[in-house]
């Protein structure tokens, strides 16, 4: 009789973790997925089979949806281009700087979610430390009220917020390539440009990918920076929460958060298709 | 940890005088533990009690000794809009949450969506002494009984900056002035918004009972304000303070006294008046969650918020109208004039309590549903 390998018995240690997985994220998912057919009648949830939660969705909030992934699209975007930038100088041109400078990065995420977004309060306001310093060297005659309380803040509070996310997995692939492959690359007379699209980029795949993931998703989610720093700039979240809230409407609610969710990972597939394609030789 | 010892001393005693089996001495020695363990506790646990409302108004359930007379540890929720609590109640909140304080208006609407225990009226033994123009209020009452107990109140004003605005705006149209554009505050304030822009639109005096046509002229004037003269459209009261004391703004769309209260905080004086279309009025009430774990101990805490000691503490720190009549005489003469106690009925004629838009209609009046459609659309604007 053969003997049972030892990591069938092992992975009983999983258990407490599957236990809590499944009783905090599956469960719940579960839940809003069956309410996301229910509908409503005077302010109760009744038991039904209906999609016109979903078709609701997509005739009353398309507008609202477009323009939500717009701006996570745009804030996924910077947040990747910044983050590889800054995880290339880190790697290959800061030399001994590279470990200090990549500490200072990540110390950010030491900082509550609300005290950054009441930083930049701060430091976008017509009065904040910005503008002064624009007025201050002579780039603007007034202050510039377009910073803050707009979509500009959006996209510069969750990128600054999000940065550190990015740039670790893309530093984490970055690591894997030796300068002597693209000092190889240089002799052979690549380029600048040709060293990063041939050389780098490839093997920075995963992680650029990881990083937009996670920069696209989160914002496509979120809906307190918008509401503090987007004065008013309502992203789907809002909606989705004023279903929850003053509508008692939790399955469309449901049926609306599913749908960004969907079309969000859609996306996100697309994206990572499109790279692989454009990344190939 | 005297029981133990106490618990120890009796068994060396016992096992002294007599000859006792190893299996007696270990039934005797696992007793000993169990008394040790349950002994060391205190006598009376202390019983927890969840409130939640807006940051202030656990004022008065702080004063005096009324925490400790009743061994409770007190935890409160701070919310940043009333629909918080819907919201919260609707996520797990029902079953664990002894007492809300809530906007007048949502409670026939909470009371529908079984949020509420109507209130004992009997154990209200202050109810008698509340300003009865407010108790008497249909909205507080649902098939008949009494959803909530109100406690506090005041207006929506129009609220300015002094060092920029000199002269008080007589009208709320005077923040569409040139002068103010890009300096306007709103709040996202879905039934306040409507309490005042209905009647400032519609001419009506209720201004959240209106047609649907009217509805959407409404929300489009407040669409009007938001794109073409709003420095933001603020998330809460908080933030329009904090705008505020940054000169961001000047004039405001909708208003609450306490504002004034947190911006002076932080340094910058700000004024408010009331226009000449009048205003919305509030009232806040204390609420019983459905099924709500401690209930003797949340008419005691309805009952102390109520009386005069903590009302007028509640008054003078947050610059708040409050119910309790015998309360009055004891408040600031500034205070007492600005709320108008003496001629209750006049100040409601300025700014009035309005009721939310009705659930259902024959179709002659818009609403809540309807109400929630069309600020969708000022939401996406």
């Amino acid at each position: 009789m053969l003997k049972r390998p030892a990591w069938d018995r092992q992975n009983w240690l999983l258990l407490p973790a599957a236990l809590i997985f499944i009783g905090a994220f599956a469960a719940p998912l579960l839940y809003f997925l069956v309410i996301s057919f229910w509908s409503v009648r005077a302010r109760i949830m009744r038991p039904d089979l209906t999609f016109k939660n979903y078709i609701a969705t997509w005739t009353d909030y398309y507008d609202a949806m477009a323009s939500t992934l717009l701006i996570a699209f745009a804030i996924g975007a910077l947040t990747t281009i910044l983050a590889l930038a800054f995880a290339y100088a880190l790697r290959f041109k800061c030399g001994r700087f590279e470990m200090p400078l990549l500490f200072l990065a990540l110390i950010t995420l030491f900082g509550g979610y609300l005290v950054k977004i009441y930083a930049w309060k701060s430091i976008l306001g017509r009065e904040g430390i910005l503008n002064k310093f624009l007025l201050w060297a002579g780039i603007i005659d007034e202050p510039l009220g377009a910073l803050l309380y707009s979509v500009n803040g959006v996209v510069i509070t969750l990128t600054y917020f999000l940065l550190p996310f990015a740039i670790l997995p893309i530093y984490g692939n970055m690591r894997a390539i030796r300068p002597a492959t693209i000092e190889s690359a240089r002799d052979l007379g690549a380029g600048r440009w040709a060293v990063l699209r041939d050389v780098v980029i490839p093997q920075c795949e995963k992680g650029i990918v990881i990083a937009f993931t996670f920069a696209f998703l989160i914002s496509a989610g979120d809906y307190v920076t918008p509401r503090f720093v987007g004065g008013g700039a309502a992203m789907m979240g809002h909606f989705i929460e004023l279903q929850f809230s003053l509508g008692f409407n939790w399955p469309m609610g449901s049926a609306m958060a599913f749908t960004v969710m969907a079309v969000s990972l859609a996306l996100v597939l697309v994206f990572r298709g499109l790279l692989r394609r454009t990344l190939q030789p | 940890m005297s029981n133990r010892k106490q618990g120890l001393g009796a068994l060396a005693e016992l096992s002294a005088r007599s000859a006792l089996s190893r299996r007696h001495v270990l039934a005797g020695a696992a007793a000993v533990g169990t008394m040790a363990a349950f002994g060391a506790r205190p006598a009376f646990a202390k019983t927890t009690m969840t409130w939640m409302g807006w940051q202030g108004y656990e004022t008065p359930i702080l004063s005096g000794s009324f925490l400790a007379d009743n061994d409770i540890d007190f935890q409160p929720t701070f919310i940043s809009s009333n629909e918080e609590i819907i919201t919260k109640l609707q996520a797990g909140g029902i079953g664990k949450t002894d007492l809300i304080t809530m906007y007048f208006g949502y409670l026939p609407l909470m009371a529908e969506g079984e949020l509420l225990e109507p209130i004992d009226t009997a154990k209200i033994e202050l109810l008698p002494k509340l300003i009865p123009q407010f108790v008497a209020q249909d909205t507080i009452k649902y098939q008949g009984n009494l959803m909530g107990v109100p406690w506090n109140w005041g207006s929506l004003p129009l609220m300015y900056d002094p060092a920029v605005v000199t002269t008080p705006p007589e009208s709320w149209l005077d923040i569409l002035k040139p002068e103010h554009k890009g300096k306007v505050a709103m709040v996202d304030d879905p039934l306040g918004n409507l309490l005042i822009w209905g009647t400032v639109v519609t001419g009506k005096p209720m201004g959240t009972i209106l047609t649907k046509e009217e509805m959407v002229q409404v929300i489009d004037k407040l669409i009007e304000i938001k794109t073409k003269h709003a420095r933001a459209f603020f998330p809460s009261y908080g933030d329009m303070s904090d705008a505020f004391a940054r000169n961001e703004i000047t004039v405001s769309a909708i208003g609450w006294e306490a504002v004034a209260v947190w911006t002076q905080a932080k340094g910058k004086t700000i004024k408010y008046t009331i226009p000449k279309e009048g205003t919305g009025m509030f009232m806040d009430c204390l609420c019983i969650p459905k099924d709500a774990p401690h209930m003797d101990l949340s008419y005691k805490m309805i009952n102390h918020i109520i009386s005069p000691e903590p009302q007028k503490q509640f008054a003078t720190e947050q610059s708040a109208g409050i119910t309790n009549l015998d309360t009055v005489p004891m408040l600031p003469k500034e205070l007492a004039e600005s709320y108008n106690y003496a001629d209750i009925d006049g100040f409601m004629q300025k700014a009035r309590l309005q009721p939310v838009p009705p659930t259902e209609s024959d179709g002659s009046v818009a609403t809540y549903d309807d109400f929630l459609n069309e600020y969708q659309r000022l939401s996406k604007a």
